[in-house]
């Protein structure tokens, strides 16, 4: 499914974000690689900053995930519940995956308000953490308006009368 | 002990009916443990458990590792890869079928999905067969079988998952997985050079090449030498982590891309890096949503319940690993790799440790029961793969040629399991 077109700029923002910060942990763990075997001097602190990348990439992948429909399903009934219930389960599908993208937004945002209330800091950068993980609760809800977006998708209505 | 089979019923009718894996582990996960203790906690729990779980330095790797295939499939190195197998072992009776095997192999050792490696290998492979007169199940049912290796030889992707959920060192349990690895890739060549001999008819006897050929052949794979020898041979000779390993493989196949005439626009990158970043995504929710889910059935008390089980029927580690076994087995045939490996690791990892179970060793040994799944009905995602890959083919065909390599994988099994030498072996080794 390619998202609507007042989503797109946020499909593009998910795409671009994670393949910079994929393309920025390969970058930075090779040249810490190089600098410690060739110079006797790593990076400092650059496997924090690849966790932090990590968690980047996983808020903006979601985004992505969520254009495409990409979430691992088990598929076994697919056919038979699309064919007998071809009104309802696309509508349950997109519904599912509604509320588990809202739900890991939120647990996301609690998550993140909290670690910035308690001040985490990371142990050798000393960067406080929670704005890492509010970063990735905004991709998490860029994430769940790409999936509404879907909700005028051709799929949601088939079945029905035209 | 009730409240966990309450929830894992929930689950499995919940995924059941579509419902993305992640969330459906994520709910019942949430529900379950809010319901056992109280909300607050339930939203503290979860947010923290995948909040962990997305900044683990250990996972790292996945989306590198994902990336790497992605170059890696870009760059062509399969054909050459089948070309060499083909100068090795086309001469033989079924010897194309034995040199997707081998080719499959060689690329899981730069791949770590045995989708990619079932998709790629179908384009690369099939048309030759074809072309030779292979009977369609023989080698659909070898290019579906072969790309199961993608999760065995290392780098693979369920490999690392399993390792964060049973607390074990990546590194080592990638080195344990290349024996088994070339084990299985022994077995699936022998259960063709039988197939063949058997029924002639299906595999016809190749020309054979001239050793010049052969050493042409091997030159022209000095690409996936490179990589292999930077990746695997980094991690086993204690030069890199596996996430150092994954990063330089990774930079080293985006040149080889380059190099080949991929990777020239902008639109590409977005593709290609981007799907990647969208693949390790879906990986990401899963993993960390089955977090929350293995904290609702540690509050319910079950892993320790099973090890009182276990305690009390006296079995010995031997037998709760066959037992774990046929449940896996039987879990393949629903759920998917990663979907087997959140559910039975957090659930049986006391009562494993409790009897002094080597977690490596059952580690590959629930790898090699999962590869089942990917290529057995209903569900056999390999065997779906490839029918994606060349819609023309019969899916009974591709299902009727993946059962002798389903005999092959389990005496493997059966191997392994006999002496598990097999698998520690070589990390025993490691310095």
């Amino acid at each position: 499914m390619s998202p609507h077109s007042w989503a797109r700029p946020l499909y593009r923002i998910g795409q671009v974000v994670g393949t910079l910060a994929v393309i920025t942990i390969a970058l930075l763990t090779a040249a810490d690689v190089v600098l410690r075997y060739f110079f006797n001097a790593a990076i400092f602190g650059a496997a924090e900053v690849a966790n932090a990348l990590l968690a980047v990439l996983v808020g903006a992948g979601l985004i992505i995930v969520a254009a495409q429909r990409l979430h691992i399903c088990v598929d076994l009934f697919d056919a038979p519940l699309r064919r007998r219930l071809p009104k309802l389960y696309p509508r349950w599908i997109f519904g599912a995956e509604l509320l588990g993208t809202a739900a890991l937004a939120t647990l996301l945002v609690q998550h993140a308000m909290h670690t910035i209330d308690f001040g985490e800091l990371t142990p050798v950068l000393e960067f406080p953490i929670g704005w890492v993980f509010a970063l990735v609760a905004l991709f998490v809800i860029m994430a769940l308006a790409v999936l509404l977006s879907g909700w005028r998708d051709e799929e949601m209505h088939q079945g029905e009368e035209k | 002990m009730t409240a966990a089979l309450i929830g894992f019923a929930i689950l499995i009718a919940l995924s059941f009916t579509g419902m993305p894996l992640a969330f459906a582990t994520l709910l019942t996960g949430f529900v379950g443990f809010g319901l056992m203790r109280d909300w607050d906690s339930a939203v503290a729990m979860s947010g923290q458990q995948i909040g962990e779980m997305i900044v683990n330095p250990n996972l790292v790797v996945v989306p590198i590792f994902i990336l790497m295939g992605e170059l890696i499939r870009r760059g062509g190195i399969a054909d050459e890869l089948y070309e060499f197998g083909n100068a090795l072992v086309g001469r033989l009776r079924g010897g194309l079928a034995m040199s997707t095997v081998l080719a499959c192999g060689a690329f899981s050792t730069v791949c770590g999905s045995s989708v990619a490696t079932a998709a790629t290998m179908t384009k690369v492979a099939m048309p030759p067969m074809r072309r030779y007169g292979y009977h369609d199940s023989l080698s659909a049912g070898t290019v579906a079988a072969g790309g199961t290796l993608g999760i065995l030889i290392p780098p693979s992707i369920p490999m690392v998952i399993y390792c964060i959920f049973a607390r074990e060192d990546i590194g080592r349990m990638f080195i344990a997985g290349i024996v088994p690895g070339a084990l299985m890739m022994t077995a699936f060549m022998v259960t063709i050079a039988l197939w063949a001999r058997l029924r002639p008819g299906v595999a016809p006897v190749g020309a054979a090449m001239s050793w010049t050929q052969r050493i042409a052949a091997f030159k022209k794979t000095w690409a996936f030498v490179v990589l292999f020898l930077v990746v695997l041979g980094g991690i086993y000779l204690g030069v890199f982590t596996a996430t150092e390993a994954a990063s330089v493989g990774a930079i080293g196949a985006y040149l080889f891309a380059l190099a080949r005439g991929s990777m020239r626009s902008g639109r590409e990158y977005l593709d290609v890096i981007g799907g990647a970043v969208g693949i390790s995504a879906a990986i990401f929710a899963i993993a960390s949503c089955a977090l929350v889910f293995s904290q609702f059935i540690n509050v319910t008390g079950m892993p320790f319940a099973l090890m009182e089980l276990v305690n009390g029927w006296e079995l010995s580690g031997i037998q709760l690993v066959l037992a774990i076994g046929a449940l896996c087995i039987l879990l393949g045939m629903v759920f998917e790799a990663l979907g087997i490996l959140v559910l039975i690791v957090p659930m049986f990892l006391p009562t494993l440790q409790a009897q002094g179970v080597d977690m490596i060793w059952f580690g590959v040994v629930v790898i090699i029961l999962i590869e089942l799944g990917l290529i057995t009905p209903p569900v056999g995602v390999n065997v779906f793969t490839v029918k994606a890959a060349r819609p023309d083919l019969k899916l009974g065909d591709v299902f009727a040629g993946v059962t002798p390599f389903v005999l092959a994988m389990l005496v493997t099994a059966a191997l392994i399991l006999i002496w598990p030498e097999i698998v520690v072996g070589l990390p025993n080794l490691m310095r």
